[in-house]
């Protein structure tokens, strides 16, 4: 699996990327599997906590009640969106530049959990918006440059979905790099523009709530856990996926 | 609160499907694997 296997034909553009299958050394140890293993209960639990928290420490917001509660998942998936996303940014980089397939591999990986949370984000954010605006989805610059960049990633895993090869790598790769571009603008789209997005939640007391705060944290916390470990999970099946397609390369001869 | 509980449920039935996705994904790999050997 972890073979340095070299055929010339790897080289070209057409050539499967299984071909080039040389991966992190780490995957193959055994602490791999116990990493993921401690990732299970560890995430899980961050995750119970953070909902409890959500759910009866957190106090009720001022003006939306408990709508306001979908913020504690919503924002943990948005950041969660961003992070796979630079993931994507930085693994598509260093394939252009070394042509190794592990780093396709993870953002390939990285592109998948990014294009599912921030599916969530998009399905969250009208649920709360519907209780606090009256109406699900407004061509707000937040909402629509967060669709944007959804509809990148989907491209990419369009791309992706058909035959792998060097070419079809190669150009993932650059819509990988460019689609990252749209997140400082997400991020930045509250201050460039006139929003109905909010940027600063209001409790009874006004400020942000110490136990808002905490809550969010520890949310937080927990859906980052749970990427390491899904991110870990998907890299190594694409691992598997290129040794069968090796193997079977090698008894076709 | 309807809002709040579709939207916990949303999470939690796509983050399990795609995470079982992944496991069901690799075990049809690692069979095919040890088909293959």
């Amino acid at each position: 699996m972890n073979s340095t296997l070299t055929l010339p034909r790897a080289q070209s553009d057409d050539a499967p990327l299984a071909l080039q299958v040389r991966y992190w050394r780490i995957l193959e140890e055994p602490i791999f599997g116990k990493i993921l293993r401690v990732l299970v209960p560890v995430s899980l639990l961050t995750i119970a906590a953070a909902l409890y928290m959500a759910l009866f420490y957190a106090p009720r917001e001022a003006t939306m009640g408990d709508a306001q509660r979908i913020f504690y998942f919503h924002v943990p998936s948005a950041w969660i969106g961003f992070l796979s996303f630079l993931v994507v940014f930085v693994a598509s980089f260093l394939f252009l530049v070394k042509r190794e397939r592990k780093w396709d591999a993870l953002a390939l990986s990285a592109a998948e959990i990014g294009v599912v949370f921030t599916t969530l984000v998009l399905l969250t954010g009208p649920l709360w918006a519907k209780a606090a605006w009256g109406t699900y989805w407004v061509w707000d610059a937040r909402l629509t440059t967060t669709l944007v960049l959804w509809l990148i990633y989907v491209g990419y895993l369009m791309l992706r979905s058909s035959v792998d090869d060097m070419k079809r790598a190669r150009m993932a790769a650059v819509i990988g790099i460019i689609g990252f571009l749209d997140v400082p603008i997400i991020y930045l789209s509250v201050t460039w523009w006139r929003t109905m997005h909010p940027t600063l939640l209001v409790s009874e007391s006004g400020g942000l709530d110490p136990a808002m705060r905490a809550t969010l944290m520890v949310a937080l916390l927990s859906f980052t856990l749970l990427f390491v470990w899904v991110l870990l999970l998907r890299v190594r099946l694409e691992q598997k996926r290129d040794a069968l397609a090796l193997r079977r390369a090698q008894a076709e001869g | 609160m309807v809002n709040l509980i579709i939207a916990y449920a949303i999470i939690a039935i796509v983050l399990t499907l795609y995470v079982a996705s992944i496991v069901v994904r690799t075990r049809q790999i690692n069979r095919a694997l040890r088909r293959e050997q």
